[in-house]
């Protein structure tokens, strides 16, 4: 039976109409796959803790205002935990000499949180009440600034991993670098670590850690006060407010709304987005099986006079009829579980290039940015997959009339 | 060698077509022995093939019996008959009938792949020893369409022989060949019969006849032994 096996396969590859068919569904599973990576990207994003704990609770304070000015104006409303300066938002590198490892940069990757947005602390606390700097930090820490990193034979290895526990309660020196200035400079922070949080699949990166407003603000302004006077200043004016739940968000809308202020969501992804991404996906998902179902009967159907005469060769060497509907119905079979192997190869290709042309990251060793969903290619896969038998058991209906017939 | 191997008494058929029915075989009695070469002629629409494939089990009798090594095979059902065909029965066809996607070991190699009882290195051999027999040894990786005519024929023949059969019915296998390639087709056939094999011939050509060792003219539905010219 495997020699048999191997006989369909090579007459699959070697007929130029079957490998014409191969090329055609798998590029409209090819499709799917590109109309999917919208909503597994988004999807994936979304997943993150730090985003649906802390990124969909910020939102800019939109009205032509000073700073200041807004930060009186939304006094007494509630819900809303604080007011920060946009740039607030962005994460700093911060590196220390305590962090060294062999192969790894000794940096880390800080983003501001307060209390509501940290993740869970496994070990210590969160950020004090007290004044000062302060920062969570993962259990098994990886001091690198990039994770994926632009050498090929970049892994993480667990050498490089720092046992953080070591470090709790401890204050560290970090080093900033004034990036914006031709020379560079580098700053110092001592900061407090009181938290450690395990890294698991809803966390950022292991090199992510978290540091409170106070902390930011000092990074911040240490930053600004040696810019070059040809550099522009981020908006000082512009606003962003964290509230405390997304459930309170029409609320606070509403009051804001009184006094004249708009609030836009402050990160790119838009939950909404997701919803629409979803729906266009189901439809094109229904078009492509439909499509692909389409092909397959057309192609299979036509294709019967071929294998009626080849059918009918069978038997004449001494095939068994039930032999021969099988053999039809794996060659079938084949046929597709190929173009799904292509598709697949296809769409490996086509996320690396993806992550090549929009994140500069090395083709197959990176941590990748764009995500395409297989269970979407396999959804529209399996929907071909009981097409294509059902289509073949009454190809083969009709062969067994036709081959009967004389 | 000259055991009776295919034997069929009363065979009858007939097809109805546009309410008319066209009586196509009306008596066919013979005995088909071993070592001998038979050559069937008759007109065109005489039914010889019609009888070719009565006789390799493809196609139902209306009535009479045919027994195949002294088995009758008359009432066996399909699966049992596809069992004969490809362990007693080779099949030879004018149009070669070979699998464009496949090579000529691949080819060769079909029959016995459909046998499931043969390993791997058993059906190499064999392949190895039909090709020398057929003088393509070095054409086991060609298709069918890279080789001639009259090499596209010792393919067919060499597949036929692949789970070594008793019979071979052949209809019109030289049809398409040149006189040279004609000769050469019909003295591997009659080196087969030699070996002991049944080689049953449907054919118009003369030298054919020349060839069997008995010429049976098919006509109004009778099948009778006839002299060789
Ligand atoms: N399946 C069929 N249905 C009806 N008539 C048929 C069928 N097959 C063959 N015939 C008729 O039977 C006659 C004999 O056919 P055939 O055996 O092919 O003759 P030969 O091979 O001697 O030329 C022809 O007249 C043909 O038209
Ligand atoms: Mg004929």
């Amino acid at each position: 039976m495997k020699n048999y096996l191997i006989l369909i396969l090579k007459r699959i590859i070697r007929d130029f109409k079957s490998r014409l068919v191969i090329l055609l569904i798998a590029l409209i599973l090819l499709l799917g796959t590109i109309v999917s990576i919208n909503e597994k990207t988004t999807e994936e994003m979304l997943s993150k803790e730090t985003y649906s704990k802390y990124h969909n609770r910020l939102y800019q304070l939109v009205k032509k205002e000073s700073y200041e000015t807004k930060k009186k104006d939304i006094k007494g409303i509630p819900h809303i935990i604080t007011i920060l300066h946009e740039y607030n938002i962005a994460s700093e590198y911060l590196s220390s000499e305590e962090f060294k490892t062999p192969n790894t940069d000794h940096t880390i990757q800080a983003y501001t949180a307060d209390n509501l947005s940290l993740p869970k602390i496994k070990y210590g606390t969160n950020f004090p009440d007290k004044q000062g700097f302060y920062m969570v930090c993962p259990i098994n820490m990886y001091p690198n600034s990039n994770l994926s990193s632009n050498n090929i034979n970049f892994k993480i290895t667990n050498k490089d991993r720092i046992d953080m526990q070591q470090y709790l309660n401890k204050t560290i020196q970090f080093q900033f670098e004034n990036v914006n200035n031709m020379n560079i400079k580098k700053e110092s922070i001592d900061i407090k670590i009181v938290g450690l949080y395990e890294v698991n699949k809803h966390s950022l990166e292991d090199n992510t850690c978290y540091i409170n407003e106070s902390a930011k603000k000092y990074i911040y302004d240490t930053l600004n006060n040696d810019l070059p006077s040809y550099i522009e200043k981020s908006n000082p004016e512009a606003a962003v407010i964290i509230i405390d739940d997304i459930k309170n968000l029409e609320e606070v809308e509403s009051e804001l709304s009184k006094i004249g202020y708009r609030l836009d969501p402050y990160t790119i992804i838009d939950p909404n987005f997701l919803i629409e991404t979803k729906k266009i996906n189901k439809t094109y998902s229904l078009i492509l099986s439909i499509i692909c179902v389409f092909l397959l009967f057309l192609i299979l159907f036509k294709d019967t006079k071929n294998t009626l005469k080849y059918n009918k060769l069978l038997k004449y060497l001494g095939a068994k009829d039930n032999h021969l509907y099988l053999t039809n119905l794996i060659h079938n079979i084949l046929i597709i579980l190929l173009a799904f192997i292509l598709s697949l190869i296809l769409s490996f290709i086509y996320r690396g290039l993806l992550n090549i042309i929009i994140y500069f990251r090395p083709f197959l060793f990176s941590k990748n940015e764009i995500i395409f969903s297989i269970t979407y290619l396999f959804k529209i896969f399996i929907t071909i997959f009981i097409s294509t038998i059902i289509i073949s058991i009454l190809n083969n209906v009709y062969i067994k009339y036709k081959l009967n017939k004389n | 060698m000259n055991n009776v191997v295919l034997k069929c008494q009363s065979l009858k058929k007939t097809y109805k077509k546009k309410n008319r029915k066209l009586v196509i075989l009306k008596d066919i009695n013979y005995e088909f022995k071993s070592g001998h070469v038979y050559a069937i002629v008759g007109k065109s629409g005489a039914g010889k093939t019609t009888l070719i494939n009565i006789l390799g089990l493809l196609k139902k009798q209306d009535s009479g019996k045919i027994f195949i090594l002294n088995n009758d095979v008359s009432k066996i059902n399909e699966n049992k008959a596809s069992e004969i065909r490809n362990k007693n029965i080779g099949f030879v066809f004018q149009s070669f009938y070979l699998d464009p996607l496949l090579t000529t070991e691949e080819n060769i190699k079909l029959p016995m792949l459909l046998n499931n009882s043969l390993d791997k290195i058993k059906i190499n051999e064999r392949v190895k020893k039909l090709l020398k027999e057929v003088e393509l040894e070095d054409r086991e990786t060609h298709f069918p369409k890279e080789l001639s005519g009259g090499e596209q024929q010792r393919v067919a023949i060499a597949r036929a022989l692949a789970n070594n059969p008793d019979i071979i019915l052949a209809d019109e296998p030289t049809g398409s060949l040149d006189p040279e390639n004609e000769e050469n087709i019909l003295n591997i056939l009659k080196s087969l019969a030699k070996k002991g094999k049944c080689i049953i011939i449907v054919t118009h050509s003369k030298t054919v006849r020349e060839y069997a060792d008995i010429v049976l003219e098919l006509k109004k539905g009778i099948l009778e032994e006839v002299s060789r010219d």
